[in-house]
């Protein structure tokens, strides 16, 4: 990854380095544009090392860490005072904060961001205008903090704090696992899911049992035994038909001996239309009820 | 002055003799009238409720058809309808908490009742809904009721050797299908009225389950022995064409009618479909004709002109095809119980259940019992009566003589009276059955 860079360039960079013109190392990371620690840009604090933080601990046990933290946020107070007098022109601008961003650390790293800028606005100053003095800029050159970006201390520090903060036990978990909230949403949605899962359960059971024995399809096809039922229906609808059959035939018959006998009453002599009837009629009804009755298997009603 | 209302008869067939009589009236016709009832209102289900709509169709015309069932009534309250509108077979259709269908088929008033469950069933639109060509127009199908056709409800002797009561149990089944509908005579029936038909086969089950297949078909009939040709050319055909678009044939183009009738071009008369005979189901049917009324005059006219010609016998018979079209319901029904009264009583049959002969004993004699002490109740019942109606009498008489003392002594009666009544009030619950037994009789 090293690349070789040509002699005159490393001689200009140095040059440019001298004049207090630092060239920041290529990054090939995605460059991060504002990347700023609550840690100050001094070196006292490198010394402070990195506390270990267990992350299960619960914010009652995280108190102690806490403590170190307020002495960096004095020393870190402490020289951004320094700094600001070093710097003549932007002095203005920097001497307002410093007793305000004590107390909240989120104001005092807003503060230190201030610092920061007007550092290099500062620099940049020197840089439009050549009349100032050389030897302020080297002075101001020494005390320049170094980046933080690459600094793998400052990460630690400002994740141990981060992990270390004292979060008041009242306030809603900032660790989601731990919310009781997200626990709670998270049972009820289950729960609920459950509850639905049970219901359309239910719902299935009770549909199922308003259906059974329904079938919908009575050719059988969809249940693959289309064979069978269709086998099945014609052998019934073979019975019927031959009962119809028995009845219409037998009706005919019925029909026949009755006009017999009504022509034999005729013959013999029977006064009396209404008589000649009767006994037609009961020749019928007789030829009838045999005939039906005949036919063992399937019994129709009859008269 | 408002016009009076004209009462709108709620049930079909008020007019025309088909509802019997007043009870006890001796013109009463004894046509059997059934009510096909879901009990549990909609609770049972949308399904079941269309497999009571379709066997209401089913059991057409003597029928409730458009029985409303509310959620509040109780079989109680059909019961008590049924004497005075003469209902004489009840058609019960149930749910059960598993879900299982069941059809009780009971007489009223005294039973048995037969209960069944439904295995399994086609309601009627899926029969409709299955078939190629579905035709909606059944109407006149239901103006009469069906035949009804029994296959094999009675098992051989040998079978039933083994098992007596389980001859009896046939025998009942079959009985109380049969008395179903009303009777058909060929004296007083008309054929072509016959447009339904029932069919109750029962299946042979090894397990000796008491199995009945249930299928509703419409009747239709089809000339045979004549060409589509020839039948396309006949008026009565004609008319019964559903489809009017397609008139009678274009022979305008033809010389002979006979190019039109041995056309062989698209089958004529050689085509073997058009003449086949299905003789199993082929009828003669007397085809029934007007026959024009002569005066005195044209008779004699008749008589003089030609004596062989009126002699000579007139053959309107016709071969018929009878086809049958499936209208549905279908059902499987398994006899399950039963039972001697309308839905309540000694239960005669249970197939999942067989009592020992101990139990059985217990169980005549609780029921003997019970006998008794309606009996009983019943000769109090008819004592008190008979002992009020006295004592009114000698009220009556008494108060003839004078109105004061009646006063004081008419109340105590009326207490007496009440005090009765509220002891006697089961006693008449039951009675009721026997009054409506009674008209029945009658």
């Amino acid at each position: 990854m090293s690349r070789i860079t040509p002699v005159s360039a490393k001689k200009r960079k140095l040059e440019d380095a001298m004049r207090g013109k630092t060239t920041k190392p290529r990054k090939r990371t995605k460059k991060q544009k504002r990347y700023h620690s609550s840690s100050s840009e001094d070196e006292q604090e490198e010394d402070v090392g990195f506390a270990p933080v267990n992350l299960g601990d619960s914010d009652d046990q995280a108190a102690p860490v806490a403590k170190p933290v307020k002495e960096q946020k004095l020393a870190k107070n402490g020289s951004s005072e320094s700094t600001s007098k070093k710097s003549r022109k932007t002095s203005k601008k920097v001497e307002q904060p410093p007793e305000s961003s004590a107390d909240e650390e989120e104001v005092g790293s807003d503060a230190s961001d201030q610092d920061e800028e007007n550092d290099q606005a500062g620099n940049n100053s020197d840089m439009s205008d050549d009349s100032d003095a050389e030897s302020k800029s080297t002075s101001r050159k020494t005390t320049k903090p170094k980046s933080k970006r690459n600094d793998p201390t400052a990460f630690s520090i400002s994740i141990s704090k981060i992990l270390s903060t004292k979060v008041p036990s009242k306030s809603a978990d900032p660790l989601l696992a731990h919310s009781r909230d997200v626990a709670q949403a998270r049972a009820a949605e289950s729960s609920s899911r459950l509850e639905a899962k049970a219901a359309s359960k239910l719902r299935a059971e009770k549909i199922a049992a308003l259906q059974k024995g329904r079938i919908r399809d009575p050719s059988g096809i969809e249940r693959g035994i289309a064979g069978q039922v269709a086998r099945e229906e014609k052998d019934l609808r073979r019975i019927a038909q031959r009962g119809v059959v028995q009845l219409f035939n037998a009706f005919r018959a019925a029909h026949v001996k009755a006009e017999a006998a009504r022509k034999e009453e005729r013959m013999k002599g029977t006064i009396g239309m209404g008589e000649r009837e009767r006994k037609a009629v009961e020749m019928g009804k007789g030829g009838f009820l045999e005939r039906i009755a005949g036919g063992r298997k399937s019994t129709a009603t009859e008269g | 002055m408002a016009k009076a209302r004209k009462k709108k008869r709620s049930q079909p067939g008020g007019a025309n003799g088909l509802v019997p009589g007043k009870p006890g009236s001796s013109n009463r016709l004894q046509v059997p009238q059934s009510m096909v009832i879901r009990l549990g209102a909609a609770d049972i289900g949308s399904n079941v409720s269309q497999l009571a709509a379709d066997f209401r169709e089913v059991v057409q015309p003597h029928t409730a058809a458009r029985l409303k069932e509310r959620r509040s009534n109780r079989l109680r309250d059909y019961t008590t309808m049924a004497g005075p509108l003469g209902v004489t077979h009840f058609f019960l259709f149930s749910r059960s908490d598993a879900g299982n269908v069941h059809l009780r088929f009971a007489l009223h008033p005294r039973g048995p009742t037969l209960q069944f469950r439904v295995d399994d069933y086609v309601l009627a639109k899926d029969i409709q809904h299955a078939q190629k060509h579905s035709r909606a127009g059944w109407k006149e199908a239901f103006e009469t009721p069906p035949l009804l056709v029994q296959h094999g409800m009675l098992s051989s002797d040998e079978e039933n050797a083994a098992n007596p009561k389980q001859k009896q149990l046939e025998s009942l089944t079959q009985t109380m299908f049969n008395a179903m509908f009303p009777v058909i005579t060929p004296s007083t029936t008309k054929l072509e009225k016959i447009k339904r038909i029932l069919l109750l086969k029962r299946e042979r089950q090894e397990d000796g389950t008491f199995v009945i297949n249930l299928r509703h078909y419409a009747i239709t009939q089809r000339r045979t022995g004549l060409t589509k040709k020839i039948k396309r050319l006949d008026p009565s055909e004609q008319r019964k064409r559903e489809k009017k678009g397609t008139a009678l044939p274009n022979l305008s183009r033809l010389e002979d009618a006979a190019d039109y009738l041995l056309d062989t071009a698209d089958g004529g008369y050689t085509s073997a479909s058009d003449t086949e005979l299905d003789t199993d189901n082929e009828v003669e049917v007397v085809q029934t004709t007007t026959r024009k009324v002569l005066s005195k005059k044209e008779l004699d006219k008749v008589r003089s002109g030609g004596k062989e010609q009126a002699e000579k016998p007139r053959t309107n018979v016709e071969k018929r095809a009878i086809k049958l079209v499936e209208l549905g319901p279908r059902m499987k029904l398994r006899l399950v119980k039963v039972e001697e009264g309308l839905c309540e009583g000694r239960i005669m049959w249970n197939e999942f259940i067989t009592k020992s002969k101990a139990e059985e004993k217990e169980l005549d004699q609780m029921w003997e019992e019970k006998r008794k002490l309606k009996e009983e109740r019943r000769q109090k019942q008819k004592e008190n009566v008979e002992r009020k109606k006295a004592l009114k009498k000698k009220t009556k008489s008494n108060t003839a003589d004078n109105g004061e003392i009646r006063a004081s002594d008419d109340e105590s009666l009326d207490t007496d009276e009440v005090e009765d009544m509220l002891e006697d009030d089961d006693d008449e619950q039951i009675d009721d059955d026997d009054h409506g037994e009674d008209e029945m009789e009658e």
